[in-house]
Parts: structure tokens; C-alpha cells; sequence
């Protein structure tokens, strides 16, 4: 069962990375993933006998076209959808078998998501967005909540509410509210989808930063493949499998991408 | 409009047929609620119309010595008149050993009445030694054919048999006058008996009188030649509108025709906001496909069709269980009614009318609901088939924030429950509005019914204080006196003169009754803020309710006029007294048989012991020699609440139908937030926000409108209430509603649990919300 002790302190992200790199644990191990949809006739196969090896601090983008399995992909690692079959572990738990209330504990706990479209609640300003996240998983949450928004470089815009606020305002606002619960695991489905070239390169750099300097295991589903050039770990997707995986030994950085 | 939005159009209905259903039932319930008052209505005045005519209630009594002796010229004026000649008298009854007091009505030997005729249910008419009993007394002490009662005749108690038993017109509603419409079989009760025994049927002489009944319905020039032909022999006369039962049904079934306009209002009004949240919240759903229809050419006019259409089609999906809800529920309660009333028959027909009205105002509900939405349809944008933003509105603090600035440092969650009852302003204030509809329409039955039973408990408890009115014959007063203070139950007694009068201020005439209490009465309380608390030494008192009809102020000659002596006496007004039930004049014994001359007093109040066995009393008390009739003060005031029990159903009922109303607009307010949020809140849930706790949020968002609702809704209902009883002012009788101070609470609480029933298939939704498909496909 995943724990379900709420954090109190800033986890030291870097070691914990450093430590599961060191004993040979990935942040995420994929075994014999399967996920389908519907049934008989109809029945969709998603995703088919996956593995993948995600490890700690990694930048990992997840390529492929429409309907390949990345965003189903992406929902199975973050908890919010259940595999048909097979294994999903994170930090050494398998996820598939948790209770809906633990996969909801490990949500809220380990897992950070980015939407393509924001998702902001539009009543709420840009720091009240991040703080409803943070209240969920400790003390001092309008700090920290400042503190995220900083990190992402609004800390000026925090009393705007959404409609105020530029598109890549609004998906920075929403990385903010991902990682202010320090989430050891950072899922991002298009997140430069509803964005242009300069504000998408930011947004990346961010996600990029995160990563490195971070330590935040960052996953980012994309359909545009001039951003594997960033990673340091490039997964195709075809068809529900993985086609073809390679490590980058030298990522350039957000601000070099041109798409 | 094409086969394909016809599809579209059924597809939408079932996405949405739990929300769509809300809206059916709650135009089901205003057509039914229609159908039935304004059914109920027709057949009431069909049943009572169809009785008075068949039994030829009388359109003029005239009333007086020589009455009969006009008969001939009665007959000779327009609308082809029946004219019958009668006596009547009041005396003692003794049946089943209770004495009570009997009217003794004259009927023709062995035959039926021209005018006021008897409806027979068991038995013959009489003949000599004689009687058929009134129904609603029969029915009481459970009298059959052939057995004995007695009268209080000239000489004494004699005995008479019962010929049958049947039902007069005069007393479908079982008054003893326009001042004593509230009588129990206990204490009054009707006889009718051979005009050729007549004068010896009671202790006092016989009353003379002649009923006119236009048998060609050419009613109202007959009435006014009778009465001016009455008026120039002396004669007082009474139409239809003066007699006690004719006024106080007609009086009942006006109310129920006022509330047969008026609830059905309430309820399509809220139907209008159902329909059109449900409806406003498709659209918006819908902007984009909108957009690509119009982008592609679709004409504007056949979207406005289509989504009209959408509002009529829940508008028709309540109108046939509402016809028939309405016509069924219509014809329990005429059934009811009548049979409260044991009337000889009832008029339960199909009104065409009023069906097709009813389905034509709820389908015009539907249609004005699905109006705004449905134009705001046709006017998208095409530009709205790029839109890939959500629906959400701007962003602003509360109005709670602003003016409580603490309220800032609440948890971020309770603000954004806080903002999002304004998010969308029209739905919110919509919803606020059908929680208030729902909860004055309660509020409205509960007052009623509580003013009800707050003024009888203030006549019976607080202001009379008598256990028993005791009725003696002429003159038996002080020997009955006596023996009612020696008797071992009775705490206290007094002499009191009940005496019907005529009141005049000039112009202005009411006829009443002069009540007489002796000086440091024990017996009754004068509710007054500026009169005296015992009867003046000289003058009368008078209640509030005549002091507007007759015009008087404090100080003013008043002339009473005894009917019984015909004698006149003229006193100052001396004080006005607050009573909700009694429209009459008060005036002190000893003073007025000064006045008289003679002693006036006609019975005896008295207090029983506390434990005293009153039916015991009661029997002891009524065998005493002189004793005409024994009054239950419990006993009547039973019969009052009895007579309002109808209320009591009604108010379950109203409960009913407004807890099942603002359950339904509730619901179709919640689905609309909830859907429109999806996105948002499918975040929050991705984000690790537990389901209950987003329950709780949604749960308080919509609570919030109910709790502003509610303060709304009482005071609406209130509002309502008061205008209602304000109607109820006739007689001289004066009420205000008199609402006890936990009725709102209770209401308040069983709107707010429909409200709490009401969320439960939205939380529910919300603990399902399938957050893959939201976040994937942006919509539930």
C-alpha cells in the first residue's frame, strides 16, 4: 500500500534520485503493459505489452501519432487510469495494484501533471491555483506556492486570475501547480500544444531546469519531435508498443529547439 | 427541421434524461396542480350548483309575523318563483342522553317542501309525532329510522320518532347562524318536522317564514322584488349570499379556485427556470458543433427551431402525466370534499378546457424557457467551431471576500466555493429563485394551517375560559344556576345571555349576537390593548372585525336590536376587543337587564375541576330540568380543527410537490455546474484531490444557493401567506396569519433536505468522474 503520510518537509529530491540511481532502481519500470478499451469486436488494444525503464531525473519525451498510446500512457504512470495487465513501479510500488484512495494518495503525493489546455479554475488567481494544490500536501502552502510560482518566472502575475493571463502564462501557472508538491514524477501531455515557438520554448526550459537542476522526473507526451532533441531519453510510440527507444548523450536546450 | 437534427434532438434528450426528466416532472407537477385545483374547483361548484338546484335552495327568506301572508305576491313576480311557507323553532334535543340545542325546521305534512327540499338518504318524510333528522346529527349519534328522541316542547320533554334522515341545502354546512358557522352535532343540531305540529315541537313560539326560489333562475330581479316587497311590510330578509352554509361554501370554494390561479403559477414559473438551466447549459456545451453548423450554412432559424424544440419536448413530456395526475388528484379531492361534507352528490366531470389550458400553459412555459437559450443558439458565432477554451467566465473574488477581507485567508478550496456561486450569476439567482418558489409555496399551507389552529387555541384557551356553555329554557336560568354550582365538578358558574341582534351605526347594519357576562366575569378575557378587561358598567364592547364593518369609533351610539323580543336599546361603544373568532358585542348582565327591565340571562358558562370526568358532567348536567343544551368547549374546538383538517393533507402535499420541485431544479443546477467544470475539477482530482472532498465542495457551493434561498423563500412565503388571509376577511371576522415560530424552521429544514437528497446522484457522478476521458476529451 502506497504511503499515505502526507509530506511535511521539502523532499531532498536530488539525493532520493541519486540514492535509487545508485541502487539500481529505475523511477519508473514498466512491465508487460497492456491497456484496452471496450470489448468482442471492438475492443481497442491502447497499449501493448510495454516496458520501459525510466530512471530518476531523467527528460524523457514520449513520441509518436494520434492514437499511438502516449496520453493513455501518460494516464496509466500518473494513476489516473488502471492497466488492462501488467506491472507499473514507481519508487519500487506497483501502482497498478493500488485501491482508488492510495492511487488518489499517490497523485496527490508523488505525481505532478500538465495539461495541454491549463486546466486552471478561472475563479482563482494564478497563486490561489498553485496554493489549492499545495494545501492538499502540507503546511505553509501560500510560501510555497509563491516559492513555485517564482520558480517558473510569475512571480509578479500571482494575484491575476487566468483570464488575465497569456497563454504560456497560464501553462507556467500550471507547472507551478504540478511541481509545488515536489513531485518526484512530472507528467506533461502536450504542454506546448496551445502554445507558440517562444513562449513553448520557455515553458520547456522550465520543464527542462526542473529536471536537471530539480531532479524532478519529467515525462513529456508530445507529437512534435523536434523537442526529443532536449531529452535525454526518446520513446516512440506506435500503435500501442514502443517502436524504438534511444538515450541523447547530448540534449541541446529548450531555447536552441525550432519547430 | 432535417431527420438528422430530429436524431440529434432525441440523442441530446437521453444524454441528458435524467436532468431533462427533472424539468418533465416539474411541469408535470404545475399541470397537475392546475388541473386539479382548477378541476376540483369546477366540480365543487358543479356539485354545490347542481344540489341547489335540484333541492331549490331558497334565493330570499323572509322572515317574520305575516311572512307567509306575502306568498301570493311573492309569486306574482318575474323568474316564474317558488314560494314556501314555514315555521321554525328552537328548543331543547335530547338524543342518546345528550342534551343539545335543535332547530325544528316545518316541511308540509307528508310531502316535500316547493322550496329548500329535503334529499333523503334513509326513511320517509315525517308525519304526525314525527321527525327526520338532519344528516350530519343522524350521522353523529348514529340515528335510523324508528327511533325515539326528545324535544323540549311547551309541556315538557316529549318524545317523537324518527321518521328518516336526509340533507337541506341550508345545511350542507351544519351553522346555527352567520355568527355560530362553527357548531358541533354535540350542540346543535336540525330537525325537520310537520307544519301542523310545529307549534308545539318547541318551548317558544314558532318563527314565521316564507322561502322564494326562482325556479327560471331569474334570480337577481326576483330578489329584489322580494325584498323590496319584504322591506315595505317591515320584514328583514335574507338572500342567498346572508345564509351561513351558502356563504361559508362558497366562501371555501372561491379559496380553492384562487389557489387553482395561483400554485399553478408557482410551479410553471419554476418549470421556466428548470427548463431553461437545462437547456442554457446544452447550448454552451454545444457552442462549438453550433459553430460548425452555422460556419457550414445553417440557417440560424432552424438551430432557434431545434433547440425550441428541445424546450417543448420537455414541456410535452410532462404534460400528459400532469393531465392525468391533475384530473385524478382533482377528483380525490371533490371526493373527499363532499364527502366531509356528506353532500347527496358530486360532480366529478372531465373539463376539456381545462386540460387543454393546462397543457397549453405548460408548453408555453416550455416554449418561453427554451426561448432565450434557443436564440442565443442561433446567434453563435461560426468563429465558436475554433473555440477550444472551456466555458468558465472571468475570475474575480467573492463579494464576501470584498466586504470581509479575514475571509481571504480562508483554504483555497472554500474560496473557490465561495467565487463559483457566482460564476454564473443568472443560474445561481435562477436556482435561489426556485428554492424560494418552493419553500413560500410550503410556507403558504403551513401558515394557513397554523393561523388555523393558533386561533382556535387563543378562542378556546385563552379568551374563553368556559369548560361548557350550558343552554337553559326561559326563565330556568337561576335554578339551573344553582344546581350547576352544587354540582361536585364544577370549579365555577355563571349567568350569560347569548341573544341574536342587529347592530346599526347608521347606514351600516350587521346582524350578530349581544353576549351578556355579569360583572368580574371569571369566564372569558377581553383581548384588548386599550379597552377594559371585564364588560364596561354601560356601553358594549365590540370586536375589531365589526368595528370596520360598522364604521364605529370608541364612544359612538350603537343601536342593538334584539330579534328574538325585538326590543332596542342604544350604548356607546366602550372598547374594542381582538378576537379572531367572534364577531359580536359584549355587554354587561346586570347592566342590560337593568336596561331591560326583565332578567336576560339565557344559560349558564361554568369551569369544570381540573380531572373532573367531563362526560360525566356533562351527563349529569344535562338531565338537570330546564337545561336546553350542553356546549363542549373542547368538543368545539375539535370540530374547528377538524373542519381545517383538509389543510393539514393539503400542506403534506404542497410539501411534497415543492420538496420534489426544488430537488429537481436543484439537481439540474448541480448538473450543469458540474459538467461545466468538468475540466477544472477533473484536475483536481488528477492533481490527488480526494472525491470526497470534492464532493464537499460541490455540496457546499450548492447549498450556499439553497441557504440564500431560503431566507428569500420565507419571506416571499410570508409575503403570500399574509395577502391570503388578508382575502379571508368576511362576517366581520378578522384574521391575520398567525405563523408559530418553528414553522419556518421546519420548512427551511425539509427544503433543505430535498436539497441534501437532491445532490446525491451528482455526488455520486462526481466520485465516478472518469478523470482520463475529462482530461482526454474535455467534457463529461
Amino acid at each position: 500500500m502506497w504511503s499515505r503520510t502526507r509530506q511535511t518537509s521539502k523532499p531532498d529530491l536530488a539525493a532520493v534520485a541519486e540514492q535509487a540511481a545508485e541502487s539500481g532502481h529505475p523511477a519508473v519500470r514498466l512491465e508487460s503493459l497492456t491497456k484496452t478499451y471496450g470489448s468482442g469486436a471492438s475492443t481497442v488494444h491502447a497499449l501493448k505489452n510495454v516496458r520501459l525503464e525510466v530512471w530518476p531525473g531523467e527528460f524523457v519525451v514520449l513520441l509518436g501519432p494520434s492514437g499511438s498510446g502516449k496520453t493513455t500512457l501518460l494516464n496509466v504512470v500518473g494513476g489516473i487510469e488502471r492497466p488492462t495487465s501488467g506491472r507499473i513501479e514507481v519508487a519500487g510500488t506497483d501502482i497498478a495494484a493500488l485501491s482508488e484512495a492510495a492511487r488518489t494518495e499517490y497523485r496527490r503525493t508523488r505525481v505532478g501533471f500538465v495539461f495541454q489546455f491549463f486546466n486552471l479554475v478561472p475563479s482563482l488567481t494564478a497563486l490561489e491555483n498553485v496554493e489549492i494544490i499545495a494545501e492538499l500536501t502540507g503546511p505553509d502552502a501560500r510560501a510555497r506556492s509563491r516559492a513555485a510560482l517564482a520558480g517558473v518566472g510569475l512571480a509578479e502575475a500571482a494575484d491575476r486570475f487566468p483570464g488575465q493571463l497569456s497563454g504560456g502564462q497560464q501553462q507556467r501557472v500550471a507547472i507551478a501547480r504540478a511541481i509545488v508538491k515536489e513531485p518526484a514524477l512530472l507528467l506533461c501531455d502536450e504542454p506546448t500544444g496551445s502554445l507558440d515557438l517562444e513562449v513553448g520554448r520557455q515553458v520547456l526550459g522550465v520543464l527542462r531546469a526542473l529536471a536537471r537542476e530539480g531532479h524532478h522526473t519529467v515525462i513529456v507526451v508530445t507529437h512534435n519531435s523536434a523537442i526529443a532533441a532536449m531529452a535525454d531519453h526518446v520513446v516512440w510510440l506506435r500503435s500501442g508498443t514502443i517502436s524504438r527507444q534511444e538515450k541523447v548523450r547530448s540534449p541541446v536546450e529548450a531555447a536552441d529547439l525550432w519547430w | 427541421m432535417s431527420r438528422v437534427l430530429r436524431a440529434k434532438l432525441r440523442r441530446d434528450v437521453w444524454r441528458q434524461r435524467w436532468q431533462f426528466t427533472a424539468v418533465a416532472i416539474v411541469i408535470a407537477l404545475g399541470v397537475c396542480v392546475f388541473v386539479a385545483a382548477f378541476d376540483a374547483y369546477r366540480n365543487l361548484s358543479g356539485s354545490f350548483d347542481r344540489a341547489y338546484t335540484d333541492q331549490r335552495l331558497p334565493d330570499v327568506v323572509v322572515t317574520g309575523p305575516g311572512a307567509s301572508a306575502l306568498a301570493g305576491q311573492m309569486s306574482a313576480l318575474p323568474g316564474h318563483p317558488a314560494v314556501q311557507a314555514r315555521h321554525e323553532t328552537e328548543t331543547g334535543l335530547r338524543v342518546a342522553g345528550h342534551t343539545l340545542l335543535g332547530r325544528v325546521v316545518g316541511i308540509p305534512d307528508g310531502s316535500q317542501p316547493e322550496v329548500a327540499r329535503l334529499a333523503l338518504r334513509t326513511g320517509r318524510l315525517p308525519g304526525p309525532g314525527q321527525v327526520l333528522v338532519e344528516q350530519h346529527l343522524a350521522d353523529h349519534f348514529h340515528l335510523r329510522p324508528g327511533q325515539s328522541i326528545e324535544l323540549l316542547g311547551p309541556s315538557g320533554w316529549q318524545h317523537v320518532t324518527v321518521s328518516g334522515t336526509g340533507l337541506s341545502t341550508e345545511y350542507f354546512w351544519p351553522a346555527r347562524s352567520a355568527q355560530e358557522v362553527m357548531t358541533t352535532p354535540d350542540y346543535f343540531g336540525v330537525l325537520f318536522a310537520p307544519e301542523s305540529g310545529i307549534s308545539t315541537a318547541g318551548s317558544t313560539p314558532p318563527v314565521e317564514q316564507l322561502a322564494v326560489y326562482a325556479q327560471d333562475r331569474a334570480a337577481a330581479e326576483l330578489v329584489d322584488g322580494t325584498r323590496s316587497i319584504a322591506a315595505a311590510h317591515g320584514l328583514p330578509s335574507a338572500v342567498r349570499a346572508d345564509q351561513p352554509s351558502f356563504h361559508a361554501l362558497d366562501e371555501d370554494v372561491k379559496s380553492i379556485g384562487t389557489f387553482a390561479t395561483l400554485l399553478p403559477c408557482l410551479f410553471l414559473a419554476a418549470a421556466v427556470v428548470g427548463t431553461y438551466v437545462l437547456l442554457s447549459r446544452l447550448v454552451a456545451a454545444q457552442r462549438a458543433v453550433i459553430g460548425t453548423l452555422t460556419a457550414n450554412g445553417l440557417p440560424p432559424s432552424v438551430l432557434r427551431r431545434h433547440y425550441l424544440g428541445y424546450g417543448l419536448a420537455a414541456g410535452a413530456a410532462g404534460v400528459v402525466p400532469g393531465l392525468v395526475g391533475g384530473y385524478l388528484f382533482g377528483d380525490w379531492f371533490t371526493t373527499q370534499y363532499t364527502s366531509a361534507l356528506g353532500l347527496p352528490l358530486h360532480v366529478t366531470q372531465l373539463h376539456p378546457w381545462t386540460l387543454l389550458i393546462g397543457a397549453g400553459a405548460a408548453l408555453a412555459a416550455a416554449a418561453l424557457a427554451a426561448w432565450a437559450p434557443a436564440r442565443a443558439a442561433a446567434a453563435t458565432s461560426p468563429a465558436e467551431a475554433m473555440s477550444t477554451a472551456p466555458a468558465g467566465g472571468r475570475g474575480r473574488r467573492s463579494l464576501l471576500e470584498r466586504v470581509l477581507p479575514p475571509l481571504r485567508g480562508m483554504r483555497t478550496r472554500w474560496r473557490m466555493a465561495a467565487r463559483s456561486i457566482t460564476r454564473n450569476r443568472k443560474r445561481s439567482l435562477l436556482t435561489i429563485g426556485g428554492v424560494a418558489v418552493s419553500l413560500s409555496l410550503v410556507l403558504v399551507f403551513a401558515g394557513l394551517r397554523d393561523t388555523v389552529s393558533t386561533v382556535v387555541d387563543r378562542q378556546f384557551g385563552t379568551i374563553q375560559r368556559q369548560s361548557a356553555e350550558v343552554g337553559t329554557a326561559p326563565g330556568a336560568t337561576p335554578g339551573v344556576l344553582s344546581a350547576v354550582s352544587a354540582d361536585p365538578a364544577v370549579r365555577a358558574a355563571e349567568p350569560y345571555a347569548r341573544l341574536d341582534a342587529g347592530l346599526t351605526n347608521g347606514p351600516h347594519r350587521f346582524d350578530t349576537l349581544l353576549i351578556a357576562l355579569p360583572a368580574g366575569t371569571a369566564m372569558h378575557q377581553f383581548p384588548s390593548a386599550d379597552g377594559p378587561a371585564q364588560p364596561p358598567a354601560s356601553g358594549v364592547l365590540v370586536s375589531q372585525g365589526l368595528k370596520d364593518t360598522l364604521h364605529l369609533g370608541l364612544g359612538d351610539p350603537v343601536t342593538i336590536t334584539l330579534a328574538q323580543s325585538g326590543r332596542s336599546l342604544t350604548e356607546p361603544v366602550a372598547g374594542f376587543v381582538d378576537e379572531p373568532m367572534n364577531a359580536v358585542a359584549y355587554i354587561r348582565l346586570e347592566h342590560l337587564d337593568r336596561t331591560l327591565g326583565a332578567p336576560s340571562a339565557t344559560g349558564v358558562l361554568l369551569q369544570l375541576r381540573t380531572g373532573a370526568d367531563h362526560d360525566a358532567a356533562r351527563q349529569r348536567i344535562s338531565a338537570l330540568p330546564g337545561v336546553q343544551s350542553y356546549q363542549d368547549t373542547n368538543a368545539l374546538a375539535s370540530a374547528m380543527r377538524d373542519a381545517f383538517s383538509l389543510y393539514d393533507t393539503l400542506v403534506g402535499i404542497m410539501l411534497l410537490f415543492a420538496a420534489i420541485m426544488a430537488a429537481a431544479l436543484l439537481f439540474n443546477a448541480m448538473s450543469a455546474n458540474v459538467a461545466e467544470r468538468s475540466v477544472e475539477l477533473g484536475t483536481l482530482r488528477a492533481a490527488g484531490m480526494a472525491p470526497g472532498m470534492l464532493a464537499r465542495l460541490i455540496a457546499v457551493e450548492n447549498l450556499a444557493l439553497v441557504a440564500i434561498g431560503i431566507p428569500v423563500g420565507l419571506s416571499v412565503g410570508t409575503l403570500l401567506a399574509r395577502g391570503l388571509m388578508a382575502t379571508y376577511q368576511t362576517q366581520g371576522y378578522h384574521w391575520s396569519l398567525q405563523m408559530q415560530a418553528l414553522t419556518p424552521v421546519y420548512v427551511a429544514l425539509g427544503i433543505l433536505l430535498a436539497a441534501l437528497i437532491a445532490q446525491t446522484p451528482v455526488l455520486r457522478t462526481l466520485r465516478r468522474i472518469d478523470i482520463a476521458r475529462i482530461v482526454r476529451e474535455r467534457s463529461l
